[in-house]
């Protein structure tokens, strides 16, 4: 039986261009040349989502490129999942550094990243950027990781009553990054202390932030309506539900979706 | 909107910081929000079972789903829902589980231990960046104090490297503000910049004011060490400059939108090195 059922949607939303990568793995194996790497531990699942910054071409390369290095590189190692979870961002972070020094005109380009490993003992992530990562257990979403943009800080700011709740939400800071893969030293990587079990029924969502164009209720909701169905419906029902929005200015969204597996112990 | 028939028990304001979660969470209160909850097994053994699948022959694994992402992978059946479990130790909610995973303060990683050393490798090298305010991670101490790391560390940095200059780095400008040429610019750089009609002149004002000297008429001086410019009028030539109205005879400091004339033409000074900025401290902090 399949231990994870996962599926990948995504949508440009208003842009005429997607800088969102996302990789899961096993099953991205044309990135992944080498055919000794390419078998996963059993009961073991690897998904990598970037959104990439930079302008057109450059962002959608980092993003494409962090997750190659990062899928490539974790397939290989052979330590603990938190190691081969930061070799795998140093690796990917020194990829863009490469490129950028073989082609200055691509300076600035960078990526967000987040990297979830699924494997009997629960899940462990490491994440740069603000792409969200949430567990989504019996209607209820929580955020894992954390937010290295501005958008906490703004969000402190509106319950300090410095601005409205709106104003807070609406700032073009909510988008600036306190930390990226850009081939420069990272400034921040959050990485998960311990895995995280997973129950039957969880789902575990790994997004861009157009996602969060979504009222996080309403990302419950959607969860919680076609979750019985699998992380195909919920995928397609997220991107759905950010098209429906029709925000003049909906920035690329993208969703991994991964069902923790039912257990008949 | 925010009901959760399924969950059966009342929304919270937020899903972390709700003050019942909290408590919960703190006190492993049995009672209340746990009891509203279907039992379920805290630690399912969640693959032991599947440890027998082939991992590589799982079609709902997406191939890269990189760009569009358009085409929906494989879908594969729903797995048949389990047996309710017995009650054994009280389930976790999404957020109890998150900050368990994550650590009760949410501490960064190069705050928490073993993992500290992992962390220096990113932040190891001192390359050159540039902050744009707020408290810089060399102060954790003072953060860390008000507040778990969520908000600690605020810092931008452009991602970016410097290489060669690709010209004589400009270090301010002359915008023409009147006559021929009006709404034109021209770069100022460092040293010496000759102001004339002609092309020659590293500052050629060449909009057809025959009334410029084709040569050096005047000149605009950078001076890097001490970072001021100075004008200096060429007294060998007949026509006659301005500065701010006065027809100086030696050099005289400029300053930002000073007024230059010559001839029927109109200059504005707009400097662009200063004292808060000048190249040189680029290419000195460079690695």
């Amino acid at each position: 039986m399949t231990p994870f059922d996962c599926a990948v949607r995504a949508t440009r939303g208003a842009r005429e261009y997607q800088e969102d990568s996302a990789l899961v793995w096993p099953g991205g194996v044309e990135v992944v040349r080498d055919t000794t790497i390419s078998k996963a531990p059993d009961g073991c699942l690897l998904a990598v989502l970037a959104d990439g910054m930079g302008g057109h071409a450059g962002g959608a390369l980092a993003s494409r490129m962090v997750c190659d290095h990062f899928l490539t590189s974790y397939a290989q190692h052979g330590g603990t999942t938190v190691d081969g979870l930061l070799d795998a961002l140093a690796a990917a972070n020194s990829a863009i550094a490469g490129k950028v020094t073989d082609e200055p005109l691509l300076s600035g380009m960078g990526s967000t990243l987040v990297a979830v490993v699924f494997s009997p003992d629960g899940i462990n992530w490491v994440s740069v950027g603000d792409s969200p990562l949430w567990l989504w257990r019996r209607g209820e979403i929580a955020l894992l990781n954390e937010d290295h943009s501005l958008a906490p800080d703004l969000d402190k700011l509106a319950a300090a009553g410095k601005m409205t709740a709106e104003q807070a939400r609406r700032d073009p800071r909510r988008h600036m990054l306190r930390s990226a893969v850009t081939g420069d030293d990272i400034d921040l990587v959050d990485i998960s202390r311990k895995p995280l079990r997973l129950e039957p029924g969880d789902y575990v969502i790994l997004a861009s932030d157009g996602l969060q164009s979504l009222e996080n209720s309403e990302i419950e909701r959607i969860i919680q309506a076609y979750g019985a169905d699998g992380a195909q419906p919920v995928a397609a029902a997220l991107i759905r539900a950010i098209d429906a929005l029709r925000e003049p200015h909906q920035d690329n969204a993208t969703v991994v979706v991964v069902r923790a597996p039912e257990v008949a112990v | 909107m925010v009901d959760n028939p399924a969950a059966g028990k009342p929304k919270s304001g937020g899903f972390l910081g709700s003050l019942k979660e909290a408590l919960a969470a703190a006190s492993r209160d049995d009672t209340g929000l746990a009891a509203a909850r279907t039992p379920q097994e805290t630690v399912a053994p969640v693959a032991a079972t599947q440890a027998v699948a082939a991992p590589n022959a799982i079609p709902a694994v997406m191939t890269p789903a990189v760009a569009m992402a358009a085409e929906p992978p494989a879908a594969v059946p729903p797995p048949i829902p389990a047996a309710p479990h017995a009650p054994a130790n009280r389930p976790l909610s999404a957020a109890e589980a998150a900050r368990d995973a994550r650590g009760v303060t949410s501490l960064k990683p190069q705050n928490s231990g073993p993992q500290q050393e992992r962390h220096m490798e990113f932040d190891g090298t001192n390359t050159t960046r540039i902050i744009r305010g707020g408290p810089k991670a060399a102060e954790p101490a003072a953060a860390a104090a008000n507040e778990p790391a969520r908000t600690q560390l605020v810092r931008g940095r452009q991602p970016l490297k410097r290489g060669q200059f690709v010209q004589d780095p400009v270090v301010g400008w002359l915008v023409i503000v009147g006559g021929p040429g009006l709404g034109a610019y021209r770069p100022i750089f460092e040293g010496n910049n000759t102001i004339g009609r002609a092309a020659s002149n590293r500052v050629p004002l060449d909009f057809g004011d025959e009334s410029i000297s084709s040569e050096e008429q005047a000149y605009v001086r950078y001076d890097s060490n001490d970072r001021s410019f100075l004008f200096v009028p060429n007294l060998s030539k007949t026509n006659i400059v301005q500065v701010n109205a006065k027809k100086p005879t030696a050099a005289v400091e400029l300053a930002a939108m000073d007024v230059i004339v010559m001839g029927r033409t109109q200059l504005v000074f707009m400097p662009f090195c200063s004292a808060e900025f000048d190249w040189s401290e680029i290419s000195e902090s460079k690695d």
